[in-house]
This record gives structure tokens, sequence and C-alpha cells, in this order.
């Protein structure tokens, strides 16, 4: 360009005419109020920040938190001293939360898509044009007598309070979630013996800590909690043992660690509960009073489960498991934390029945120190309930082939819809990515592409993930500090509490809670009665703060906007909460249409009435349980109707053609393996979660390229050294990645973290910055080059048949080296 | 011989040059604006800078170059996806090395403080983020006509207490991020209107610093001015 | 009255390795990428199955006796009364002596500013009565901070009544970061993490 002063200004004086006044900057300055924060100083901010009380979200786990704000900017974020929880602590990834808001790479306008879907070419929209599309095809679903092809598919879901009301209001029951790829096999086996889903290892008062396929000091639901009083017990001289295929953190923390061949973690339970029934160690009376199996019966059933059997095939010797097993049953009080890694597989609703097994024998079912049902907070609802819609495709819950997943089976929602089984309208996804964390993601982006399968894809997210590149429509989410939900989460003090999540700055940009976006989409589909005139999620938080029980009484929002969270101060563990006899009222009918009876061979209490007539079907009908001629609360049933004795021999599991005893189900694609070959399992680290961190800069400084694990020995007998490139092949595809050869894994097992190979997510991650390449030299910034792999895309979708979950721990694999040297 | 602008007209124009560049940069084109760069004068002054209005924004109808203009803008400074987020921060502070800062840093918040210096506030277009390159922009503009109308009141020293203001601002926000922002640019770019745009932005900024260091602001070409009109002395 | 002396004792009995305390650092101090204040060096041994794995959080130890401080050409690092060693980046003319000095590579130099940097204790924090960051995130306690002057501080009685270790004794300076059942190995080594 050929410029001169001159020049430019001849264009100045054109512009200054036609310049017109509608620009960037306004008159009359105006502060900006951040709305409804607590006011109150933290004694540990400095003076100029306010600091404002939420609950986290970089995981699952909720911790309270304090967010502190400086120039209308969080710009630091803490434990809040109040949850009851994490008391104060916080982990490297709720300390990157800071990332979330700030990321450059962050959706902030809603964003339509131009061009073929996936292109990659968009344009942004306004909200209102937005919203208009969406009713519009909204609209059209629901006239079209069909409501349940708008599925909603969200995966880290804590507006479950908004969005059950609003997909009832509508009526479509087409909602997915994310659980099978997480959870569910773990909850199905739960629900299946005690009632509730979810287990909380009171482990601060434990004396021996037992670890099976899972790594509390570095991930686990509800970790933080769990972790510090894990570290807390050790230092008060608690044992600790894990079994694992490699040294995670935890194994490393560990008195010892024992390798275990993939998916045998059941057998050497059962082999355990063996050794604990012959030797005269387990607790008589709660398995002659409070289980639906007699000592005798457990005596024969286990005792096909020798030491040697469980050490033939899970490689852990004889001898360890008796001790540990004597030990788990004499060093008291004691528990076992279960989960992912023994879970994440073919047979992984057994393994967790296997577990709870061994702590039912124990003696350690809802004991001061043992494996103890949830207690988690309960907060009013300001809102209406909706009839409870019915309505579903078959895609989002396949009970026909899989009658006791019930959380559902989400690796193969998009393979079903893919296969025509129930016609989808309008695709809704929610804070979920599956090409990246569903397994076999190639298959699960051939559906998302397809338009005849999923006409419309809306996202709602704050990040351009994978997902997020094959919508249609993205509307920006405002990240968890800059929302309102109602929050809770199972209490490790064995005393139920709340906590709020409240707005620490207003969301960035254009980008909108999608609570509020629910509930005026409710109000323009004409749906929205059961709102009762809230307008915002903020407004709900404020009415149901002042509504609920306790909490009301000491303030209400008043309160809990500027502490965080409330517990009852007077209320103590309630441990053996199934032993709790129940009062003459409890089973008195409510109604003159409602009979309470007993099943004389089971000593259920249950009702009759309108809904349920003449026998006991459903877990809404259940009162207590009657034993000795006392009535007691017993293990309330939840979505299976169980007996509410703790269910050891399941009637639910043999109609459906299960085995009705806790038993070793081997994996049968490990039953035939040919020499080379090995199983491939995937592991989180302590500074990321599954997708969705690694935006944060803080975070992905630390753990962005990832390795696949293998043993020295392994690795000689392929010619493999440590940073030689290596190509791992399963029988859905491979992938290249540098080889960590190490101690620290069973050498017929090769591990890769899950938390890399991302090709979206924004630059830190996926290396995807405009332009590409990094700046000549001194690029001291970003200064990382390689992000990994992605196992999850040569994992096959491989769903385990009695809970649904997904098995990500199973996969058959050959591993050859393809270059030395680092790649 | 030129004939010699006074310091005010001066003023005036580098604000219009400001305030068109800020309407550029604020959103994606809209009619008025599209018809603004293609009106005669304009046009003319744009195509003296190596930009064709015809050339760069098509001969195509108004709605499919606006169409494709919002693509192009939304590809190069909202994403999602890879993009270049027109925030100084994201270029200047910790972290920020080739444009990959974090949003709403410090120079955010020296940017509110600036602007609320002056009685302006952050338009809710802009969502509340104070330091996108259409505020600093027009920021300028701002300035730039303050300054005008100092030298049309006669109050000199205002008016060059305002000049420093300007320098001031180019060398510590403006001036320090826009080269970067203008490379970054040029390689992302799809289509040429905004290279072009931004390339006139920082080429213009860069101009402008050297404007504002002359002692005699009315200077506007290399060429002897001669006696000037207004009584300014000649200080050659 | 005695001036302060603060310490931190890190209890590697509790430590997990989770590497809250390198990113709370970061976030409190806005350190840039490619450079902490603080971090978490790991050391892995033996072989398999009998494996370990050992963490050590390191930072700056603010010695006694720091090199940085006497090798300082234009008294730019110095150390106050009350033990906490600084940087004032107004004197600091970017030579990175201090850098070279330290014998465990606690000092890095910030790219942008040209001047050297380090972990302050957070004596911003500190100074208002309040732990380091690294110290408030901890899930595990395992930082403890205090005044090492005050017998009745948590600092003071732990370095009373265990068994601690300091890096590189050799060297002389006499560390003011205090380590709990630390492994030998990974004591030993590298100190760039």
């Amino acid at each position: 360009m050929e410029l001169t002063r001159r020049t430019f200004l001849k264009l100045g004086a054109a512009g200054a005419a036609t310049f017109a006044i509608n620009g960037s900057l306004s008159g009359a300055a105006r502060a900006m109020e951040l709305k409804l924060g607590g006011k109150d100083i933290s004694r540990l901010t400095r003076k100029e920040r306010q600091a404002i009380p939420s609950t986290c979200m970089q995981c699952v786990t909720a911790c309270g938190i304090i967010g502190y704000v400086e120039d209308d900017r969080l710009v630091k974020l803490e434990g809040n001293p109040e949850a009851s929880n994490n008391r104060g602590r916080m982990c490297a990834r709720g300390q990157a939360g800071v990332n979330q808001v700030y990321d450059p790479d962050r959706i902030l306008y809603p964003m339509r898509r131009v061009g073929q879907r996936g292109e990659g070419k968009w344009k942004r929209i306004t909200w209102d044009e937005a919203l208009n599309e969406i009713t519009a095809k909204l609209k059209a679903v629901r006239d079209g007598g069909k409501p349940e092809e708008f599925v909603f598919h969200y995966g880290r879901n804590r507006m479950s309070w908004i969005l059950d009301p609003f997909m009832n209001a509508f009526g479509s029951a087409s909602v997915g979630n994310h659980t099978s790829i997480c959870e569910a096999s773990k909850f199905v086996a739960q629900q299946s013996m005690w009632g509730p889903y979810q287990d909380v290892n009171d482990v601060a008062n434990a004396k021996y800590i037992l670890v099976m396929g899972c790594n509390p000091l570095e991930a686990h639901t509800v970790h933080n909690a769990l972790c510090q009083r894990v570290i807390d017990a050790r230092a008060a001289g608690a044992r600790m043992v894990t079994f694992d295929v490699r040294l995670s953190n935890t194994a490393a923390r560990s008195d010892r660690w024992y390798p275990i061949k993939p998916g045998t973690d059941g057998l050497v339970a059962l082999a355990m509960a063996n050794v604990i029934i012959q030797n005269g160690l387990y607790d008589e009376e709660f398995i002659e009073t409070w289980t639906n199996v007699t000592v005798d019966e457990l005596k024969e059933h286990l005792a096909q489960f020798t030491t040697e059997m469980a050490a033939r095939e899970s490689g852990v010797p004889a001898a360890d498991i008796e001790k540990i097993a004597v030990e788990f049953a004499t060093i008291k009080p004691s528990t076992v934390i279960s989960y992912r890694g023994m879970v994440s597989h073919y047979n992984g609703m057994m393994n967790e029945r296997c577990v709870m097994l061994l702590e039912a024998i124990a003696g350690n079912i809802d004991v001061k120190g043992g494996r103890c049902l949830k207690r988690t907070g309960k907060w009013a609802n300001p809102f209406g309930s909706p009839k409870e819609a019915k309505a579903k495709i078959g895609a989002v819950d396949p009970k026909k082939d899989y009658p006791l997943a019930a959380h559902k089976v989400a690796q193969e929602v998009l393979p079903r819809i893919g296969k025509g089984e129930g016609k989808v309208q309008v695709y809704w996804t929610y804070c979920i990515n599956p090409p990246y964390v569903m397994p076999d993601g190639n298959r699960q982006m051939e559906v998302l592409k397809d338009e005849k399968a999923i006409p419309f894809h809306v996202c709602s997210d704050a990040y351009y993930s994978e997902n997020a590149a094959l919508a249609d429509l993205i509307l920006p989410d405002a990240t968890y500090l800059e929302r309102y939900d109602p929050e809770t989460s199972p209490s490790f003090t064995i005393v139920p509490f709340i906590q709020v999540r409240q707005a620490i700055t207003n969301p960035l940009g254009e980008s909108r809670p999608t609570q509020d976006v629910l509930m005026e989409l409710a109000r323009r589909l004409g749906i929205g009665d059961f709102l009762n005139g809230i307008k915002d999620s903020a407004e709900y938080l404020r009415k149901a703060a002042d509504a609920t029980e306790g909490l009301k009484d000491v303030g209400g929002w008043e309160y809990i906007r500027k502490v965080g969270a409330w517990y009852d101060k007077g209320k103590k563990p309630d441990y053996k909460s199934y032993a709790k006899e129940l009062k003459p009222e409890d089973l008195k009918p409510k109604s003159k249409d409602e009979r309470i009876v007993v099943d004389g061979k089971t000593g259920t209490v249950y009702k009759l009435d309108k809904d349920h007539p003449d026998k006991y079907e459903s877990d809404k009908q259940y009162v207590g349980i009657r034993i000795g001629g006392k009535y007691y609360k017993g293990f309330k049933p939840y979505k299976f109707p169980i007996s509410g004795k703790f269910e050891i021999r399941s009637a639910l599991m043999a109609k459906y053609g299960f085995p009705e005893l806790p038993t070793y189900i081997p994996i049968p694609t490990h039953q035939s393996m040919k020499p080379d070959e090995l199983i491939l399992t995937t592991f989180k680290v302590n500074v990321h979660t599954q997708s969705r961190t690694q935006n944060c800069k803080w975070l992905t400084e630390i753990h962005n390229d990832n390795a696949v694990w293998i043993n020295p020995v392994t690795a000689a007998k392929r010619g493999v050294a440590d940073g030689d490139l290596v190509k791992v092949t399963s029988k859905v595809g491979s992938m290249e990645v540098r080889a960590r050869v190490t101690e620290g894994i069973h050498p017929g097992v090769v591990a890769v973290s899950f938390h890399s190979g991302h090709w979206q997510y924004g630059r830190y991650c996926s290396g995807k910055k405009a332009p590409a390449g990094v700046g000549d030299g001194e690029d001291r910034h970003v200064w990382w080059k390689n992000f990994g792999v992605l196992p999850n895309l040569i994992i096959p979708v491989a769903t385990d048949p009695i809970g649904g979950g997904q098995a990500y721990m199973d996969t058959v694999v050959t591993v050859d080296k393809t270059q030395a040297g680092r790649g | 011989m030129e004939r010699v602008v006074s310091p005010g007209e001066v003023a005036g124009q580098r604000g219009g040059v400001y305030g068109i560049l800020a309407q550029v940069f604020l959103k994606e084109m809209d009619r008025a604006l599209l018809r603004t760069l293609r009106a005669p004068e304009l046009a003319s002054a744009l195509a003296e800078l190596g930009l064709d209005p015809v050339d760069t924004l098509g001969q195509a109808p108004e709605a499919q170059v606006l169409e494709a203009l919002a693509v192009d803008y939304a590809g190069l400074f909202l994403g999602p996806g890879p993009h270049v987020p027109p925030y100084e921060s994201v270029f200047v502070g910790p972290d920020a090395g080739d444009g990959q800062g974090s949003l709403c840093g410090e120079p955010a918040v020296r940017m509110r403080r600036l602007a609320e210096e002056e009685g302006l506030e952050i338009s809710p277009e802009l969502t509340a983020i104070p330091d996108h390159l259409a505020v600093e922009l027009e920021y300028m503009q701002r300035l730039a006509s303050a300054e005008a109308e100092q030298w049309l009141a006669g109050d000199h020293a205002a008016a060059a207490a305002i000049r420093e203001k300007q320098r001031v601002f180019l060398d510590e926000h403006l001036g320090r991020w826009l080269p970067a922002f203008v490379s970054r640019v040029a390689e992302a770019s799809r289509s040429s209107f905004y290279r072009k745009m931004a390339e006139l932005a920082g080429e213009f900024t860069a101009e402008d610093r050297r404007l504002l260091d002359d002692r005699r602001p009315e200077r506007t070409t290399g060429s002897d001015p001669g006696p000037d009109p207004d009584g300014w002395p000649n200080q050659c | 009255m005695a001036d302060k002396r603060f310490g931190m004792v890190i209890d590697l009995r509790r430590c997990h390795g989770c590497k809250a305390c390198q990113v709370a650092c970061k976030s409190e101090n806005d350190v840039p990428l490619g450079v902490w204040r603080s971090w978490v060096k790991e050391v892995e041994q033996g072989t398999y199955p009998n494996v370990k794995r050992h963490f050590l959080p390191r930072l700056c130890n603010h010695c006694e006796h720091p090199a940085c401080v006497r090798n300082c050409p234009t008294g730019a690092s110095y150390k106050r009364p009350d033990g906490v060693v600084l940087v004032d980046r107004n004197k600091c003319i970017g030579c990175r002596y201090c850098i070279a000095s330290c014998p465990y590579q606690s000092r890095f130099l910030l790219a942008d500013e040209k001047v050297a940097d380090k972990c302050t204790f957070c004596a911003h924090r500190v100074d208002q009565g309040i732990v380091p960051a690294c110290v408030n995130t901890c899930i595990a306690r395992a930082r403890i901070f205090g005044d090492l002057n005050d017998p009745n501080s948590e600092v003071r009685q732990l370095v009373d009544s265990h068994p601690v270790q300091v890096l590189k004794p050799e060297a002389g300076q006499s560390p003011s970061v205090f380590y709990i059942g630390a492994d030998d190995n990974a004591m030993r080594g590298s100190e760039a993490g």
C-alpha cells in the first residue's frame, strides 16, 4: 500500500463527514454492578477484592469455592472454608477455573453455521434470531404430535432443576445423559442391592482402606472430599492397599500396589469374601438380619471362588489375597473404594456387586468408617411440577436390549439414531462432547454429520468442542462462574448439606446461562406455567433459598449468598440408617385409596393404591421392612422394586436371566487373546477432568502431550525403547503414540490418559490457533508443541449387558514399534 | 503549493480515519456502512490507499456481499474455532506472546478507566469487554475530535494536552499490540477486505504516531508550506 | 520482641502430588506460562511390581544465607528481617547472576519485564496475616507456614518434633523450607523439577 500522510487524511476528511455516532463508546459513565454477589469480605481476601462464595464445576465433586473479584473481573479462586466436603481446600482444576472465564477461544455469541455441517464456517446471529429458530422448530415437533422427536443430550448437568420440568412440560422423555460412560454399571449394581446409587466411603474414620480400580488421590467422584480424608486417615495410621493395572498416584501412595489383570477385581473380591466366610470373620448379625441370604447360603456359593482361582485369573498371588482378606475383616473399620477401573468393563456391574457383597459380609454397610449410603441436602422447589413425560425414542433408552440399564446407554444413542431407532427432529447437546468422550468417536461423528439422521443440531457450550463443530446452531453457555444453581453433593461428614452456585462475575460477551435460555423458551413455547412466574435462575435460587427447610430459619437467601453453604448444625451422622425403626404414623395409609400391606416372605412393607392396586412393582410403593415383628426403614429402593433388605440374592437379576448371586463373569474377548495381544486401558490425571479442562492453560501446560504406558519387559519384546513411536491397533482402528516405558504397569496392559488428542477446544490443547505455527524462536508462552492422542478413537462401543456401562478398559490391542526416538 | 491545513482540521481528519476504522472493526458490516464505503468520496480516498472498494467489497449484490463479509468477520474475530480475538489483553500481558493471552487482562481494566475518565462507557454491543479494537480506535477518534474542538476554541494549551494523551495512548495501548494483531489477521484472512483494513489500521496508527510528534501540527506534506495566513511562525 | 522468621514445613507423608499448589501460585501471582514459582517434582523408582512414586513440592527456600542476595550487583535481591527473600523490580537489571547463583534453580527471568522473579512466600498475603496461596489450597494440608521464631507456631513445633531435611544442606545456605518424610532419591538429582 503506497501511503502518505496526505492520503490518510483525505480518507479522514471524507470519513469525518460520514462517521455515524453509533460507535463503541457512549456517554454517561455508569458503574458496572455485579448481580447478587455477597458483599462480605472473607478473612482471606485483600482489601480491594470482593469475595463471593459459589460452587465449582470443574468436575462433578461440586466443592464450595470463593471467587475474588477486582475491577469487575474474577481474579482468584479458593476453597470455601464453610463447605462441609472440601473444607476450604481446592485442587488444581478448581484453581484453573479462572482460565475458563477468560479463555480467548471462548464462544461469546450465538453462531449459525454457513455452508456444510462441519465445514467450519459460521456467522454471528442475535439471541432473538437463535431463539426464534429454535422455538419454531420445537413448535413444529410438538405440533406434529411426537414430542419425543426432540432429543436433549447432556453431559455434565447441574441444572436438572430446570431441565426436568422443561422436558416434562414439553412432553419429551428423550433425554440422553453420559452416565454409562461413567458410573452407570456401578450405580445399577448398587440399586440392585441397597437402593440408592452412589456410596460414600467414610474413610476419615477407617483404619483399613482397600482401593479397587480407582484413583481417589487424583480423580474419582467427589474427589476432593474423599482424597483429603484418605490422607487424614493415612496420617492417623490407616493402612491402604490398591489393586490397579498401573501405578496411579493412589497406588504409589499406598502401602502396597497389587497389579491386577483388567476385569478380575470382582473375582478377587469374591475370593476375599470366601476367605472371610470360611474363617468365621464375617458379620453374622448383619448377614442374617439385614440381607436376604444366610451365612450357609453364602458359604456354599462362595466356596467355588478360591484364592487359587482368583490368583490364576487376576495374577494377584493367592497368599496375598488371603492376607488382605483377613486384614480387611479384622482391622476395623475398613472399607473398599471401588470404581471406574473395576466398573468400566463388560462385567463391570457384576464386579461392583461382588465388592458390595464383600463390604456387606465384613459388616461395613453404612457404619462409621465403612461404605455408607449417600446423604444429600434438599432444596425447596418453587417451580410447579408438570406431569412426567413418558414418550421417548428407543435410541435414548434401549430397555428392550438392556432391561436393567437404569441409567441409559449413552454410548449407543448416536449409533442407534444412525440405525433409525427413533426419528429425531431436533437434537440438542449440552455440555457434552460425543466425538471425544464416547467410544469410537468416528462412528459417533458419522451420525452427527448425517442430516437425515439429525436434521437440526443445537449445541449449548461455552467452547468450540469437537461436538460444537458439528452443530448447526451454537448457543454460548455461561461458565459455572457466571450462573445460578441450587447445589448439593454426597456428604463426607455424613450430615447432608446444601450449597449455592451464584454468579461471581457477569456472563462474558453475550453468553447466557442455559438455565435462563430454557426458561425463556418455555415461555415462548407456551409451556411455561410450571415457572410460576419466575423470570430467571437468579430469581429461582433466591425463592428456593427462602423456602428451604432449615435454611429459611437462618435467613434463607441472605444467609447462603454470603456463607455459600448450610447444614443443620444440630444433626449428627446417622450411621446404620437402615436400622432406624419406623414410627406408627409411617405405617398408616396417607389416604383412603391406600392400603399398607406386608409381604410375608420378604418382609417388605408396601402400599397399594390407584397406580399399583394389587402387587409390589414400583419403588414408589415402598414403606419399610418388617424384621422379627418390628418395622424398620430398611434399604429404601430406588427405581428397582427390591425388598428393603440388603439384596445379595437378586430376583430382579434372575428375572432377566442374569446370575442372581454375585459371581465371576469372565470377559469374553479376553478368553481367546493371542500371545502378542495386550489390553488397552485409559486413565485420568490429577490436573484434568475428562474432556473439558484442556482449554485451561495452567492445566494443559502441565499435562498436554500423552504417551502409552508400557511395561519394560513388554516393550523389550517389541524392540520398543522409552520415547519411541509405536502403533496401537484395535479392531476399530489404530493410533500412533509415544511410548513411556515404565515399571509402573502390568506387563499385559498398556494405558493411555484421556485428556489429550483434541482437534478442537481451543489453542492450548489442539494447536489450532490462527495462524498456524508458533512465533519464531522465542515463543516462551504456549511452549508446548505436541497435543497427544485420544485413545477413545480406537475403543469400540462395548456395552456391559447388565448395567449398560461402556467398557473402556477391555480393548484388545497389538503394539508395534514404528519409529525410534521422540516422534 | 499546498493549502496549509489548520491544526484543527488535521485533528478532525485524523479522527475521521479512526472513526471509519472503528466502524469497520466494531461489528459485521451493515448496509449503511457498506454504502458509506462505496460512496464516491470515501471510495476514492480508499482507492488512493490501495483499497479498491469495488474490488475488495465485490460487485455482487449487497446481500451477498454482506453475508460473505459476515462470515469473514466471524471467522477472523469471533470464532468459533481458531480466530484472532481483537482485544488488547490477548496480545499484551502475561502469556500473550503471539496472541495467546486471556481475555479481560490488565489492559481491559485500564481501558475502562480511561473511558470513564472521559465520561464514556462501553457499548453493550461490545458486551462490556473494554479493550476491543473498536473501542480503542473510537477512543482515539474522540480524543482527536476533542483536540479539534480545542483548536477551534483557540485553546492551544488544552489541544496540546490532548495530543499528549493521544501519544501516550498509542504508546501504551493501541500502538503496542496493533502490529502483532495485523500480522495475525494477514495470515488468517480468507478474503482481502479485512486484511487490508487491518493493514490500513496498522500503517495509519504508525504514521499517526509520527504525526503527533510534529511540533507543527499543521504539516501535512513534506513540502514547504510557505507563509501561514493564520499567523503561525514558520518553524521548518 | 524477636523478629519473625518465616518458614515452611512440607509434610511428604501427606503430599500426593496433586499440583494444586503449583496452579494456585500461578493464579495468585500472575506467573506466565513456561515458568513456575512453585512446582512439584516427581520421582519414580523400583522394579515391577515394587514401584514407588515420590513427590517433592518445590519453591524458593528463602535461605538464611542466600547466594542470590550476596551476588546481586544492584541490591535488587534482598532479604527482609522476617526472612522473606524478594526482588525489587525497579532495581533489577536482568543480569541473571542471581538465577545462576541459586543452588536450587528457584529463580527465572520474566521474559517481558526482563527482571528476575521467584516465589515470594506470597508476602502480599502474609503481610496481611494470610497464609500463602499454596498453603491455603493444599488438599492434603501438607504445607504448613509460619514463624519459626515463635515457639507456639505449628512450623516450629513440627520442626522440633520430627526429623526434617532441607535440600542440598552442603550448599550452606540454611533453607527455611523443611521437609518431613522425604525420600532420599527424590531429594537428590536435578532440582529443576
